[in-house]
């Protein structure tokens, strides 16, 4: 794809990239993009021979095959739009292609069901990032090859998923199970617009990825709706966190998913 | 909206993002972003202890001249910024300053120079999400008067998510730079604007001191050893500040 982005590589004395600790034209095409830094090496647990890359601020790296051969890497970015610019652009230097953000998400749609795959068709630009770089009326949309790849990969596996619109914002406590009272009512015209989650990435991935002349999708794992009742002491806990186990095996089900779909865009040559 | 949120927790009672509670931070809290120099900032105090390391939070608890201190990251950008201050507020944070090595686009700010924010443009997306877009993002007096009479200098901060585009590394970054410049910005960062809007709907103390690593005007940059030697100069100014 196009690049219609520039800038300058920032490296250090290594001649790695600065900010991430990427290897400038050293990453392969298809890379996983988890929020959490320490995901990165669990995820990179369902590589075949995976192995260490780099890691420099909330940007861990590892790389490694698929089952049939095919090249895969995990980068984690940090939550937020502040870490998938900064992430995203070092990307591209590093020669990745295909960026699949695997995350978990709030569910705005009222009894959304805790643990649903969703995954992203386009996102409200609910975050700050992507009005410097596009205008307002510019769509964050995920890219169809993608999509319909991580579809196909569910289908393969028999795991139920729904395709649909994220919302990305940058304000967790204004958006969420536990948000500022009015909730609701902020919500309630994206709910009427079928928007299926919340989270605080995609906006930012998909605007700066087109930008960059990368092909981005997300697929997330719901917590919960931001609906669901508090517990008896009034906290708010998403019902995945009840057992930490099962949110666990589900993120490994999203991750195997990701895998595949990397694998089957590479088979198609559409990475 | 009234400012109160829900608390967040996970089995343990600990908080949803930052996964620590009560007894593991203090009232006096000095944030960094990174999340791998917060052991090195838990040097320079005493007794310090590791609480927590959960997502991009990274907790340490000791003493400094016999008072008690935290030191957390607090993740790059809004996003983490504006949950590190709602989560802190749940279980008993008060006072925040967060330190950060920082680029200046004001020729007349040296590299190695200690700045902190009076206040900041409001470039990202968090804050507006709390109120809207005219509330200023100011710093907390108290905490400001407090780094002032350390002889650090004041100035304007602008908070953005995309901070490599106004940089000279980005194909129209002086441009940008400059549009800032003219308007007597003094410092880029992505945190600081987040954490004076939260912070003052939240009823916090908060302040933002940054370290210049590089002027984009002059050119200049700081080397290793300068940025070490600048590093615990700012730790101390913000330490001392707390344990008054």
């Amino acid at each position: 794809m196009k690049k219609y982005y520039n800038s300058k590589p920032i490296l250090n004395e290594a001649g790695n990239l600065k900010r991430t600790g990427l290897p400038f034209n050293g990453m392969v095409k298809g890379v996983l993009l988890p929020g959490d830094p320490h995901r990165s090496e669990l995820m990179s647990k369902q590589f075949v021979n995976p192995e260490f890359v780099s890691k420099a601020g909330t940007y861990v790296a590892y790389k490694g095959k698929t089952a049939n051969g095919k090249d895969v890497a995990v980068v984690s970015s940090g939550m937020g739009p502040k870490c998938v610019s900064t992430v995203l652009e070092d990307l591209s230097f590093a020669g990745a292609s295909t960026i699949i953000r695997v995350g978990t998400c709030g569910g705005v749609q009222p009894g959304l069901i805790p643990g649903t795959i969703v995954i992203s068709s386009g996102c409200v630009r609910g975050e700050g990032a992507s009005y410097e770089i596009v205008p307002p009326e510019f769509p964050a949309v995920a890219d169809p090859f993608v999509i319909d790849a991580l579809s196909r990969a569910c289908e393969e596996y028999g795991e139920d998923y729904m395709v649909g619109m994220y919302r990305s914002h940058d304000a967790f406590y204004v958006e969420s199970k536990a948000a500022h009272e009015g909730l609701r009512e902020r919500m309630q015209k994206w709910i009427d617009a079928d928007v299926k989650v919340v989270e605080n990435e995609s906006g930012t991935l998909f605007t700066f990825g087109h930008l960059l002349g990368l092909k981005t999708c997300s697929i997330c794992v719901a917590l919960g709706s931001m609906f669901d009742e508090l517990d008896e002491n009034g906290n708010a806990i998403y019902a995945v966190y009840q057992d930490p186990n099962y949110l666990k095996s589900r993120i490994e089900t999203v991750t195997k998913i990701a895998i595949r779909a990397i694998e089957i865009l590479e088979q198609e040559g559409n990475i | 909206m009234k400012y109160q949120s829900i608390r967040m927790t996970h089995v343990d009672g600990r908080m949803h993002h930052l996964g620590v509670k009560e007894e593991h931070i203090s009232k006096n809290v000095i944030l960094t972003s990174d999340p791998n120099m917060v052991n090195y900032y838990a040097s320079l105090m005493d007794d310090a202890v590791m609480q927590g390391d959960y997502r991009e939070y990274v907790t340490y608890k000791g003493t400094y001249k016999g008072k008690e201190l935290t030191v957390m990251s607090c993740g790059f950008g809004c996003m983490p910024m504006a949950i590190a201050v709602e989560e802190l507020k749940h279980i008993g944070g008060e006072n925040v300053i967060l330190i950060n090595e920082n680029v200046a686009v004001n020729e007349d700010l040296k590299c190695g120079e200690l700045i902190a924010a009076k206040g900041a443009v409001r470039s990202e997306g968090a804050s507006r999400e709390y109120i809207d877009i005219s509330y200023p993002a100011v710093a907390n007096m108290k905490l400001l008067r407090k780094l002032i009479s350390q002889k650090v200098k004041i100035g304007l901060f602008r908070s953005h998510d995309m901070s490599n585009l106004d940089s000279p590394y980005a194909f129209d970054g002086m441009e940008r730079i400059n549009r800032w410049k003219k308007l007597g910005v003094d410092v880029f960062d992505s945190e600081t604007s987040s954490m004076y809007v939260v912070g003052s709907c939240l009823k916090m103390n908060v302040a933002s001191l940054s370290l210049i690593s590089e002027n984009y005007i002059t050119g200049d940059s700081l080397s290793e050893s300068e940025l070490d030697e600048g590093r615990k100069k700012m730790f101390k100014v913000a330490a001392e500040a707390l344990s008054e």
